[in-house]
């Protein structure tokens, strides 16, 4: 067990080394009047190299059926039975399980008061707010989350984004992100539950129960798209360099 | 069982909603308050960015409450007369400028015209289309702050108009990028979803065209938008 956990750590590391020699294209860009000027500066950054393109095209072929085939109509009749209120609940219970991996990344960060506001989050919420299932100490008492994760604190050590890449029912990542999902996994607590077919059964019913909250929202990305390919891995770039930033 | 499909149904349709609102309204937690004809005055060239965005989002509500439009057979009236309503509060050739980078230069008149006429209605198709009464009364919408952004070389003055929507218990920042022209109002030529543009999400899509001429990606829009 141990030997396994060293050689995802090994992986990571390279992936890291990766990220800081890959190099980013520059593209032109015009648009008149001055109105995009800003949009010249980031759109030179903006485009992440898509070496693995045709790996990546099938992974999101692969996806999409995954999405239409599976996810979505177990979603449908997962939350046409449970009502809003319990999903909810499940909603909150899990995104309070993932306080670690905010509270280390935000420490990692240097960012202490956001620490310090998720620890008293996850200690009210925990006590107060019945195992997390509730969130008293956002409606209450106003606190804010800390959305932190590995991938944005390599991302504020200024390490690159390296290249994009699709994977199989995890979807979309850059190399940077990916290497913090596999960091991040550590702090997961579902990671750790025995055995591991219950572990990834847990995680599936979370993404379901998640899914259930923006049932939709994926198939009107991909409706209102030219392009659906570049329309995800662009929306996937820029939300993640805007957490980033954040 | 069968009041709960129903119940999952009209969710649904609030959640794709959900976007559309995201677009229109702004500012202040006016779910179902709104009376008709208050809004409805005119909007002064020298309004504010806020203003003008309220402006539009008010009269969206105002409309969407109107009986005279409930009722299925409706829908397609209600959703040109909003359509003609918002239309005033956007600079589609300015967004379409920003969607098409350096394709632009490629367009004549006429087609730079014609794509900005089509992709206002994709638009449009988008955001207005998944719209009805029921979705506006479970959403409140937080006006934050509007930042002024410095004016560009010739003169046109820009901000972001920064709100928060909340749907669901979930909050959703939005970010209306504005312009105003030294003749007149202020115009929304961008929004941002989450920190993701809208311009530069359909301009990465048009920079792989650079091998289209011109009329096939008017065409293909024209044929997305089924016009």
């Amino acid at each position: 067990m141990k030997n396994k956990y060293l050689f995802i750590l090994f992986a990571a590391i390279i992936f890291i080394i990766f990220c800081f020699t890959a190099s980013v294209y520059a593209e032109d860009n015009n648009s008149g009047d001055g109105l995009f000027e800003d949009y010249a500066v980031q759109q030179n950054t903006e485009t992440v190299p898509d070496p693995l393109y045709r790996f990546n095209y099938r992974m999101y072929q692969f996806n999409d059926k995954l999405y239409f085939w599976l996810i979505k109509p177990v979603t449908q009749g997962y939350k046409s039975a449970v009502p809003l209120i319990v999903r909810s609940d499940i909603k909150n219970f899990f995104y309070n399980l993932l306080f670690p991996v905010r509270f280390v990344n935000a420490i990692l960060q240097g960012k202490f008061s956001g620490a310090g506001s998720e620890l008293t989050i996850f200690i009210m919420n925990s006590s107060a707010g019945g195992l997390g299932l509730g969130q008293p100490a956002q409606k209450v008492f106003k606190l804010k989350n800390f959305d932190e994760d590995l991938g944005q604190t390599l991302g504020s050590y200024s390490i690159g984004e390296g290249f994009y890449i699709v994977l199989p029912v995890l979807g979309p990542f850059t190399l940077r992100d990916l290497t913090g999902y596999v960091g991040d996994a550590f702090l997961k607590p579902v990671n750790y539950v025995n055995p591991y077919a219950l572990s990834i059964g847990i995680s599936g019913f979370d993404k379901i129960n998640n899914t259930s909250f923006k049932l939709g929202d994926y198939k009107t990305l991909k409706d209102d798209s030219i392009d659906p390919y570049t329309a995800i891995k662009n929306a996937y770039i820029q939300l993640r360099r805007d957490k980033t930033k954040h | 069982m069968k009041t709960d499909f129903k119940k999952q149904k009209q969710f649904k349709k609030i959640l794709s909603f959900c976007i559309f609102l995201l677009i229109l309204l702004s500012m202040g937690d006016f779910a179902g308050k709104v009376s008709a004809d208050a809004f409805n005055g005119p909007v002064f060239s020298n309004d504010g960015p806020e203003a003008v965005l309220k402006h539009c989002v008010n009269q969206s509500i105002s409309i969407l409450n109107d009986p005279a439009y409930k009722g299925k057979s409706q829908q397609e009236i209600l959703q040109k007369i909003l359509f003609d309503k918002c239309e005033p509060t956007f600079d589609f050739m300015a967004l379409a400028r920003g969607v098409l980078g350096r394709n632009w230069r490629r367009f004549s008149k006429k087609e730079r015209n014609d794509f900005s006429k089509y992709f206002s209605h994709l638009i449009a198709q988008a955001y207005f289309a998944k719209l009805n009464k029921n979705s506006i009364n479970n959403i409140s919408i937080q006006y934050i702050k509007t930042t002024k952004l410095p004016p560009t070389k010739s003169g046109i003055k820009r901000a972001d108009v920064v709100t928060e929507v909340k749907h669901n218990g979930i909050i959703t920042p939005v970010i209306y990028r504005m312009l105003k022209r030294k003749q007149g109002q202020w115009k929304i030529y961008d929004l941002k979803i989450e920190g993701v543009s809208l311009v530069s999400n359909y301009r990465a899509q048009y920079r792989n065209k650079f091998m289209e001429t011109p009329e096939q990606i008017i065409s293909e829009l024209k044929k997305k938008v089924g016009k």
